[in-house]
């Protein structure tokens, strides 16, 4: 039973990205996103649109080490 | 009255018919056709199903902005997954996936066995084709409801006004699907690795678009800020191809054997 779970999982983990560094810095950024007080949503919006870029390049950093 | 609801549904659910559809195209080119009308199709059936179970009611009981959110979440890692890989191609650190060689090889094995082709079912596509079509659908709905709403007049009935706005976003659709299935032939010229480049872009924009607006940020111009994400997201990308490039030439150099070059395959 829970081979087969951890095989489920593990299959939809490489379904939707397959890189930890991704996943784990796009769902880190939403949480700090929504847990911003609300009004700042200007500030959500620019931290939003830079750390992707950001995101991607320590993912690429570390494919290159 | 009856043409400003028609022209403002037709104007604004085209917006939103261009953005599905962008989605079910990259995936029918570069995924498969099946897997993207499979998608297109199942969305389709549920949006009918929610319409037809909640009508009207529809505004206040599906819950947008998390719908949104969700989305726009599974479209920045979807994104920046075929991103990175497009990159690493691009950069000379992963081989170019040459998918017509592999394509004319299966064929030549299917013909030698005596089969036909036959596309295969990818959940991934399935379920890109999916979400988008549903989340740009739902959208439709709600510009057909609430146009449609605020246009009842005595002159115009609920059914009148509604049937107007819905008669506007149907023809935006045919025109959208018109047009998309022209630039079809053009666009399978394309290479593979950029066509899967500017597919990542894309859903990394609309994904920043959809994360960003479930969060409630109002982005400056509207949908046409699309263009200004998309823009910065494809600099960026050219920025790293640079970096990384200057990089692999670096380990080319002698001391650097190719077994430090990452070289894994897959879409």
């Amino acid at each position: 039973m829970l081979p087969r779970l951890l095989k489920l999982l593990r299959a939809l983990y490489q379904f939707l990205v397959g890189d930890p560094l991704i996943l784990s810095g796009v769902v880190l950024l939403f949480v700090l996103l929504v847990l911003l007080p609300v009004g700042l949503a200007p500030l959500q919006a620019v931290l939003l649109v830079v750390a992707l870029p950001v995101i991607l390049a320590a993912s690429l950093w570390r494919e290159l080490r | 009255m009856a043409w400003a609801i028609l022209t403002a549904a037709f104007l604004a659910s085209g917006v939103e018919f261009v953005e599905a559809f962008t989605i079910v195209l990259v995936v029918g080119l570069t995924i498969n056709w099946r897997s993207s009308l499979v998608g297109a199709a199942a969305a389709a059936a549920t949006l009918a199903l929610l319409v037809g179970a909640l009508g009207l009611a529809l505004v206040y009981w599906i819950p947008l902005a998390l719908l949104r959110l969700v989305i726009g979440i599974l479209l920045i890692l979807f994104g920046l997954k075929w991103l990175k890989k497009a990159i690493l191609r691009y950069s000379g650190l992963k081989p170019l996936h040459d998918e017509e060689a592999i394509f004319e090889e299966q064929m030549a094995a299917l013909r030698a066995r005596g089969e036909g082709p036959r596309a295969r079912l990818e959940p991934f596509g399935v379920a890109l084709s999916y979400k988008t079509v549903l989340l740009e659908g739902l959208e439709v709905a709600f510009i057909v409801i609430s146009f449609g709403s605020s246009a009842i007049t005595p002159s115009c009935s609920a059914g009148c006004a509604l049937g107007t706005a819905t008669l506007g976003a149907g023809a935006a659709g045919l025109l959208v699907v018109l047009i998309g299935l022209l630039l079809q032939a053009p666009l399978k010229r394309v290479p593979e690795n950029t066509l899967k480049f500017l597919v990542g872009i894309m859903l990394t924009t609309f994904g920043t678009f959809w994360g960003g607006e479930g969060l409630g940020v109002d982005w400056p111009l509207a949908d046409a800020f699309l263009l200004v994400l998309a823009a910065f997201y494809l600099l960026c990308s050219a920025l790293l191809v640079l970096w990384l490039r200057e990089q692999a030439h670096r380990r080319a150099a002698p001391g650097f054997g190719s077994a430090d070059l990452p070289g894994k395959g897959g879409r």
